[in-house]
């Protein structure tokens, strides 16, 4: 917290004392503001000719670029919203009124677990150059071809390699609302090219290949704005090609101060500024299933009053529970709801973009895997924590510790432990065992009196996604010791045995 | 709802005189627009001229009146009449020919709305089949697909002011068909539903399907103002080897005909960009597309300033800005377009493309639509986009058909002359349609060939209330025009008043010259260094011819911009002609 700036000047003197106010949130922050966004699929053009080094080639090449983009007199072209009727603006440099007059839409950025909020006000652009400085009037059309210059040394014919390839560049712009447009214009433009520069370091690093860059747009938790970032396209397949970026990723981390093990900038972080209000993230899950799932169906209940400290699941999660897909496996399918619990957890938390498993995907891994026999594959056999960490390890890469509990008795014993999970990796936990399988999402421990609440997601739900329902039913709800399950009968049976899977984080962003 | 089309009352005195004179038979074509709703404007006819004495409609025997009496029997062995009735023979061949000529030379806003016939009703009962034939012939033409594209574009720009059911009455396309009956002197209009699609073009049209039309006169011409703008292109593209360039998809030449290829390709690339440009008035704002085009582009720029010469038309010049070059254009279709192709050229970009040099269109054109002032602003400019667009494929066309055109004539020449000197034969081909190694040329390397594309000219129409186009190629005088518009058009020059107003240029300064350097970043002073050679305004199509190895390109000399030059391009210089 600062309590005092004032102004340095370039020469070291210190000037007048400036007057801090405190920004409420970036939220608040943005409504004073606009954003001007302008997505642009930039053709370059690489011609080798054999004479010229390849980096010559490529600078050459953005120069092209650069030249066009920095043009004088190049207007913007806003586009109106979708309600918007009214005439499309056009933002010149020498453009008069205010960015508050811009038309645009107030789109509702998608609710994503970094909470970027909604409402943000985003002004569509376009640039747009007068033709005819590309030539002047009136002299007509000419037609032209001219032979490439043959390199010294070269056969008969002269060749060159022509590489193209397209810079999808997105620049966002903050302006103020009692902005000038002509300065709006300004900024904009400059943001481009230096997104245009930004991109040609980015090639500059792929040992002379030339190719697609696309900028992203991320919002992570703690960064106070959005950022923007070009990442290479080494593999057309966004996930593998964010599986190889990840040392660049790792790099961002560091310099940015993110958490180094959670994944807040791969390409399926990135916010859909265009999107609608309602995006759904990464289509919905494997499963199929026409109701979509209920999300932290946690999140309202109170906490049972004990005192002590309360450690939770991090992050969404979706509640996964029989007959959900339209698929029957009441009585026997507990351990593998649990189990798509968690993934979509890994998934939400984007650590992977692959679906939620079915129960038929999870029993061809085990098979696979040689663990069961094929015949396990379509039959309604249970499965265990040991189980769970196969798949989890297969299916995810994730790796999973244990907490055995030899006594259903002494799991109270175990809370601290269990808190510390939650604390520190924060993902959600399958209970197995002897017995039922159960979530767990979070603990209560008093250190003083020792009493411990767990909060229990219960798989064996057959109802619909009702969250009322769920919570009176106390399908989610925190137990102590003791008490009872949803369905009836005792939580933790005490001479039972237990098994605690506690999936872990994958070191890697 | 009835259909109406509202004709100029000039047209009203002029088919008076025709009833009047009572001169032979005639038919030709109806100019003017589909207005928005069931409505068509008429403003003006160009009657199909005879062609090599052949006149295009003959009416033989019949019915006694005198009219077409005489010119019927100019000719012997028209079709037979059938009992007491008219034998009427068309040449519709020719009709169709001169109907797809003048449709080429209508600016933007203008469109051909059918045909008219001046004949006897027995002749025309027994012509309308035909002419209802004719007719569906020429939808296609008439109706360009961009013609139509234009009218959507209009209509939905209507259809947010309010009327969108009354449009949706009207998607059918239709041509009109007028009879002035020399006899009663009545004027029937009918409407023929056609297609636009040449395979079901004939099919459909019968004479059941005509629908009576109403027609009435009134002033139509004074509320039409002409929209301008001027659009700029530099664009380059890498020619690629022959073999990289997808087995020469025409079938014609293979290799052979790979420049005019890139010409096409140069020219597709920049109707893209076309279709994504936007028109500013001259206070430097985008016009709101409900707005009307009288008041939403204040002050007129030519009737005052005499710009517009001849022609007595309220004119505005609008600003065109286009995405810069560097931009892929934006795909029209969200989804599919945006998919497949992307993944398709990354495999493409991996191995490059192999190039031997590089295309280049640098230039002018003018864009031209009238456009009637209560129009809706987004109509107007739809018209005008449309312009440019069909006027840079016309273009096209002509300077491809030029070619096809001179290299047969070369070659006829270099066979005549095989005798003497049989070396010159196989190079004898137009630029265009040949492949760029035999241009680089085993002799200098350096070789390349510049062709200026055909330029736009006005030819002022109806007293200069409206205006024609015509396109003269490279070296072609303005006298070309001229001609062309007597034959084809009847325009005759009225007194003072000129018959060719020219506003594009030949091209000012050829791109320098010299070899394609790909890496070198050409600074200022090479701009317009292009060397102009031997000038003369009389650059004829026969010396052009005579250069033996049809490097023809015209250089502005640069103090004298309407000087046509002619260039033989460097590896040649042999093939320079004494003028």
């Amino acid at each position: 917290m600062v309590d005092c700036a004032v102004r340095v000047h370039t020469d070291g003197t210190v000037g007048h004392q400036l007057d801090l106010k405190k920004t409420p949130s970036f939220n608040e922050w943005l409504k004073g503001h606009r954003i001007l966004r302008c997505e642009l699929p930039v053709k370059l053009e690489v011609v080798e000719d054999g004479s010229t080094p390849a980096d010559v080639a490529r600078q050459v090449a953005f120069g092209h670029v650069l030249r066009q983009l920095q043009a004088p007199g190049l207007a913007f072209l806003v586009h109106p919203g979708p309600s918007g009727r009214a005439a499309p603006l056009l933002l010149r440099p020498e453009a008069d009124g205010l960015v508050d007059s811009l038309p645009g839409t107030a789109t509702t950025a998608p609710t994503s677990a970094s909470g970027s909020g909604s409402g943000i006000d985003v002004v569509r652009c376009s640039p747009l150059v007068d033709t005819t400085q590309l030539a002047s009037p009136p002299g007509g059309l000419l037609f032209t071809y001219r032979p490439l210059a043959a390199a010294p040394g070269s056969g008969p014919t002269a060749t060159a390699t022509c590489r193209s390839t397209t810079l999808r560049l997105d620049a966002l712009c903050y302006v103020r609302r009692d902005c000038r447009l002509g300065a709006a214009a300004g900024a904009l433009s400059r943001g481009i090219v230096r997104q245009v520069q930004a991109a040609q370091r980015v090639l500059e690093k792929q040992d002379g290949k030339v190719l697609p860059v696309r900028a992203h747009h991320f919002l992570p938790p703690g960064v106070g704005h959005h950022l923007t970032v070009l990442y290479p396209a080494l593999l057309d397949d966004p996930e593998r090609n964010d599986d190889r970026l990840v040392a660049a990723r790792q790099r961002l981390h560091a310099l940015l101060g993110l958490p180094p093990n959670r994944p807040l900038l791969r390409s399926a972080n990135a916010l859909d500024l265009a999107a609608a209000a309602g995006g759904e993230e990464g289509g919905g899950g494997g499963g199929g299933g026409a109701v979509a799932r209920l999300r932290d169906v946690h999140v309202g209940l109170a906490a049972p009053g004990i005192g002590g400290t309360v450690a939770l699941i991090q992050g969404s999660y979706e509640y996964c529970h029989y007959l959900q897909d339209r698929f029957n496996d009441s009585g026997w399918g507990c351990a593998y709801r649990s189990l798509q619990t968690i993934c979509s957890w890994f998934r939400l938390q984007k650590y992977t973009s692959k679906p939620i498993p079915s129960h038929k995907t999870i029993q061809q891994v085990l098979a696979r895997l040689g663990d069961k026999p094929p015949s396990f594959v379509g039959s309604s056999n249970w499965i265990g924590a040991i189980e769970l960490s196969y798949i989890l390890d297969d299916y995810l890469g994730v790796t999973s510790k244990f907490l055995t509990v030899n006594r259903g008795a002494d799991i109270p014993s175990h809370a601290r432990e269990l808190a510390a999970h939650f604390a520190t990796v924060g993902s959600p936990v399958m209970i197995g065992g002897g017995v039922l399988a159960y979530t767990l999402l979070g603990v209560q421990f008093n250190e003083l009196t020792g009493e411990a609440a767990f909060l229990i997601l219960d798989p064996h739900y057959t109802g619909g996604e009702d969250l009322k329902r769920i919570q009176q039913g106390t399908w989610i709800g925190w137990k102590r010791p003791g008490d009872n399950a949803a369905a009836g009968g005792p939580l933790f049976v005490e001479d039972a045995f237990y098994n605690f899977l506690l999936p872990q984080r994958p070191n890697t962003v | 709802m009835a259909r109406t089309c509202q004709a100029d009352d000039a047209l009203e005195k002029q088919f008076e005189a025709l009833l009047k004179q009572q001169a032979g038979p005639e038919v030709g074509l109806l100019v003017g627009k589909h207005a928005t709703g069931a409505k068509a404007l008429l403003y003006g006819t160009i009657k199909t001229p005879s062609q090599e004495q052949l006149e295009p409609i003959v009416v033989a025997g019949g019915a006694g009146p005198p009219a077409g009496g005489q010119a019927a029997r100019r000719r012997a062995g028209g079709p037979a009449a059938g009992g007491g009735g008219a034998a009427v023979s068309l040449e519709v061949e020719w009709i169709t020919e001169h109907a797809r000529q003048v449709a080429r030379m209508l600016p933007g806003g203008l469109s051909v709305l059918g045909l008219y016939v001046f004949c006897p009703e027995a002749a025309y009962s027994v012509a309308a089949p035909q002419l209802c034939a004719l007719l569906a012939g020429l939808a296609a033409a008439c109706l360009s697909p961009t013609g139509t594209a234009t009218t959507a574009a209009g209509d939905a720009a209507a259809a947010a002011g309010g009327d969108a059911q009354q449009q949706q009455q009207h998607q059918q396309p239709y041509l009109l068909l007028l009879h002035i009956d020399s006899t009663s002197r009545k004027q029937a209009l009918r409407a023929l539903p056609v297609s636009t699609s040449v395979s079901t073009a004939s099919a459909s049209a019968s004479v059941s399907s005509l629908r009576p039309v109403e027609l009435k006169f009134a002033p139509t011409l004074g509320s039409l103002v002409l929209l301008r703008c001027w659009h700029g292109v530099d664009l380059a593209l890498p020619v690629p080897t022959a073999g990289a360039a997808g087995g020469g998809g025409g079938g014609e030449g293979g290799s052979g005909a790979q420049l005019r290829r890139q010409l096409a390709a140069l020219v597709a690339a920049e109707s893209e960009r076309i279709r994504c440009g936007v028109f500013v008035a001259a206070g430097g704002s985008v016009p709101a597309e409900s707005a009307q085009v009288g008041e939403a582009l204040s002050c007129p720029s030519g009737s005052g300033s005499g710009s517009s010469g001849p022609l007595h038309v309220p004119t505005f010049d609008l600003t065109f800005l286009a995405p810069p070059r560097c931009l892929e254009p934006q795909p029209h279709t969200s989804a599919e377009a945006a998919g497949a192709p992307a993944s398709q050229s990354q495999t493409q970009q991996a191995a490059g493309l192999v190039a031997v040099g590089q295309a280049r269109l640098r230039g002018c054109l003018q864009g031209l639509a009238f456009v009637g002032k209560r129009e809706a602003v987004g109509r107007a400019v739809a018209d005008l986009k449309a312009d440019l667009l069909a006027s840079l494929s016309a273009r096209l066309d002509l300077l491809v058909e030029e070619a096809a055109r001179v290299s047969e004539q070369l070659q006829e020449e270099g066979q005549q002359q095989e005798g003497q000197q049989g070396a010159t034969a196989a190079a004898a081909v137009h630029p265009l349609l040949s492949a760029p190694t035999q241009l680089g040329g085993a002799a200098g390397r350096c070789g390349g060939c510049d062709v200026a594309l055909p330029r736009r000219v006005l030819l002022p129409w109806l007293g200069g209330g409206l205006a024609l186009c015509d396109y003269l190629l490279e070296g072609e005088p303005s006298e070309a025009a001229a001609e062309r518009a007597r034959e084809l058009l009847a325009l005759q020059a009225e007194k003072g008043c000129q018959v060719v107003v020219e506003h594009e240029m030949p091209p000012a300064a050829a791109a320098a010259a010299g070899p394609w350097q790909p890496n070198v970043v050409a600074g200022e002073g090479l701009q317009g260094g292009g060397k102009a050679a031997g000038a003369s305004s009389a650059a004829s199509l026969s010396s052009r011819l005579s250069c033996g190895v049809t490097m023809a390109a015209s250089l502005a000399v640069a103090a004298v911009a309407s000087a046509v030059g002619l260039l033989s391009l460097l590896g040649q210089p042999a093939g320079q002609q004494p003028q």
